[in-house]
């Protein structure tokens, strides 16, 4: 990539103030809720960072103006940009309203959030306002949707560079079109949300809770189960509602929200068969089933529960919430560290790694990578095997046919290798501090992969610099890794020209 | 006379029985005050055995039947408010307690935003894997009693946020500057080039 001019600068910064505009007008709807609840505290917290952010916003996207068509890298770096400038902005409400000790903390939370993680650094959340409550789950839903994607669809229809924008965020474009894509995945996730809130809100009514909270949490648990995010209204997690109907249907979401949504649209259409033939639904069939194995195996070594309908029913569902990259739980993270045992703990870790389907809102390597190496690997066995004049091919379905290619396994290859890096990074640093390895690695994974679950280390308490090696993770886990290092490569292409 | 004086003590030191049996009638009974970091870490000790733990009640009562679920906090917010101290202190931690519904009504107010919840005593049998709740970490407690009752906390914005709010607001107004200049520059040029095509 060429060093960045002045022009590319204008372009890039134009396109991240729009995203900005649209992050502050969001805003607007957790601040109604705090002004119907009477929380007053908590509405001026959010209308001081709604018009900072509308402010910012119209300062950039009307101030500068872009010239020409934006170019693929650039639209790598407005991802990248657009998410980091959302973290700073959606922080602020939280950082005022008082429940973290730093405006770091605060976008930890905002990162979490947007890169639909679940790890958290809130101080007493039990008692937090529920406007900045819903906040922190509204962030997971436009982050899980992709911020990017909402400005896409409903801002730049026609504009020309949505292909660019949409394709940064880690999307696939499921219409010929992306801008209908973009609006297909926000009609169907709508849909999903007041089905899904509607069905959780009576579960929770039958559970004995009262109608408005009910409701409240429903809203707030879909948001972040289907989002594979994490975040709970309560500091107990799914915990808090000793529920195994609660528990199956956040399940439900969370299976919902790691499928494909390209998958989920042939599915709409009729094409149940899909689900069965789509190389990512059969690898993360496999996936599962033998991580689940070795969870059970794993929990029923270290005698962690006293039966097995305990070791499946808390086992299958931190292991789906692993899997998933939603991070909820039904037990406690200290309990899970001391009581698990390795091997448990190992399976969880190696789900979370692999992680959901490709264009859902599950992050790490995904099963569709997982499922070209694998058949990468069963091609050359086979032609091991076979003469050599033989021309050995594999052939996969993943909406429609394909034949294996070489670029298609290096791409699978590099990502793969860029998460592992990314995994080994936050292991590291961890291991720096003095943590242990499983620990370490369980928490880096947590974060590169957009997980959530956690063992205790993530705390107000842990270092600095591992806050921000969270962050990062989070961050570039959430955008595949290339949207971010193109940002570092036109970085350094700007100190180059200077 | 001298009798008398010795009857003072005496008195003094049943009144402060009857108190101490009062509000802390399970430590009568020989049972251990635990809170949730204890029971997290020393689970194996307490797993099964009748234990005290005290907190505030927060969330929600859950009614299922003739029992009910409550979250019980024993954090330093329990007992310190956050908004009304500033303090942080970490997140949230607790257990779950499942109790008679007719001793859950005796909680009057819950932990919220807003509310400073009841703090109460359970008294009950701790498990580390209930088996009844498949796999819970819980306290199935056989009594509750309210040692103090919840309150409204009453929260106004902080001195400084009125002249930020302002601030933003003007932040806001100032940012529309380079809109409306365009759509001014965007009338002009339309004005001059019908004025240039005749018309205007």
């Amino acid at each position: 990539m060429a060093g960045p001019y002045r022009e590319d600068l204008e372009n890039i910064f134009h396109y991240v103030g729009l995203v900005l505009l649209a992050l502050g007008l969001c805003m607007a709807v957790p601040m109604a809720v705090s002004l119907v609840a009477g929380e007053w505290c908590s509405a001026l917290d959010l209308f001081i960072s709604l018009c900072a952010t509308v402010g910012a916003g119209n300062l950039l996207f009307f101030g500068l103006r872009p010239k020409g068509r934006i170019t693929w890298n650039q639209g790598l770096v407005i991802v990248a940009l657009s998410w980091l400038a959302a973290m700073l902005f959606s922080a602020l409400p939280l950082y005022l309203n008082g429940h973290y000790a730093s405006y770091l903390d605060a976008c930890f939370e905002s990162m979490s959030g947007l890169a639909t993680t679940g790890l958290t650094l809130v101080h007493d959340l039990d008692h937090m306002a529920y406007g900045m409550n819903l906040w922190r789950h509204l962030i997971m839903f436009l982050g899980g949707q992709g911020i990017v994607v909402l400005v896409v669809s409903y801002f730049m229809a026609g504009s020309g560079v949505a292909a660019q924008l949409y394709v940064g965020e880690g999307r696939e474009s499921i219409l010929p079109n992306v801008v209908e894509s973009s609006r297909f995945i926000w009609r169907v996730s709508l849909a999903y949300l007041a089905a899904g809130t509607l069905s959780l809100g009576i579960c929770l009514i039958l559970e004995g809770m009262a109608p408005v909270r009910s409701f409240f949490h429903a809203a707030c648990l879909f948001m972040a189960g289907f989002d594979t995010g994490g975040f709970t209204p309560q500091a107990q997690s799914v915990f808090y509602y000793h529920s195994l109907p609660v528990e199956l249907i956040t399940m439900a979401f969370m299976v919902l929200g790691m499928l494909n949504f390209s998958l989920q649209y042939e599915v709409w259409r009729g094409k149940a068969g899909e689900l069965w033939r789509n190389i990512e639904t059969r690898t993360l069939t496999l996936t599962l089933l033998l991580t689940l194995g070795l969870v059970l195996a794993g929990l029923t070594l270290a005698g962690t529960f006293s039966g097995f309908a305990s070791d499946l029913r808390r086992g299958a569902y931190q292991l789906v919430s692993g899997h998933s990259g939603t991070g909820f739980m039904t037990v406690y993270g200290p309990q899970m560290g001391a009581r698990w045992g390795d091997l448990a703990l190992f399976a969880l870790i190696a789900a979370m790694g692999l992680g959901g389907c490709s264009c859902s809102t599950s992050g790490a390597v995904k099963a569709i990578r997982v499922g070209m190496i694998a058949k990468d690997v069963k091609r050359r066995v086979r032609k091991t095997l076979s003469p050599s004049s033989a021309v050995v091919l594999e052939r996969f379905h993943h909406i429609r046919d394909y034949t294996l290619t070489e670029e298609m396994v290096s791409t699978a290859f590099l990502v793969t290798l860029l998460y592992l890096g990314l995994y080994l990074l936050g292991t590291v640093v961890g291991l720096f501090y003095g943590y242990g390895l499983t620990a370490s690695a369980f928490e880096s994974v947590s974060a590169a992969g957009n997980v959530g679950l956690t063992t205790g280390v993530t705390s107000w308490t842990m270092p600095t610099l591992l806050k921000v090696t969270y962050i990062f993770e989070m961050w570039a886990g959430r955008l595949e890794v290339l949207a971010v290092l193109s940002m570092f490569v036109f970085l350094l292409g700007l100190g180059r020209r200077r | 006379m001298k009798r008398k004086t010795c009857l003072y003590p005496l008195l003094a030191a049943c009144l402060f029985f009857c108190l101490f049996l009062d509000c802390s009638s399970a430590l009568a009974d020989g049972l251990e005050v635990v809170g949730s970091g204890t029971l997290l870490r020393e689970w194996e000790k307490y797993d099964g055995r009748e234990v005290v733990f005290r907190g505030e009640a927060v969330g929600d009562v859950m009614v299922r039947g003739g029992y009910a679920w409550v979250a019980v906090n024993d954090d330093h917010y329990s007992l310190n408010a956050l908004h009304e101290t500033g303090e942080l202190r970490g997140g949230n931690s607790g257990i779950g307690i499942w109790l008679p519904a007719s001793e859950a009504e005796k909680i009057t107010r819950l932990g919220r935003h807003g509310s400073v919840g009841d703090y109460v005593e359970v008294v009950g049998v701790f498990h580390a894997d209930c088996r009844e709740h498949g796999g819970d970490f819980d306290i199935h407690a056989r009594s509750l009693t309210v040692l103090e009752p919840g309150r409204e906390l009453h929260q106004a914005p902080g001195a400084g946020k009125w002249p930020a709010a302002l601030a933003s607001l003007a932040f806001l107004g100032i940012s529309l500057i380079p809109l409306l200049k365009r759509r001014a520059q965007e009338k002009r040029s339309a004005r001059s080039l019908l004025r240039r095509s005749g018309w205007d």
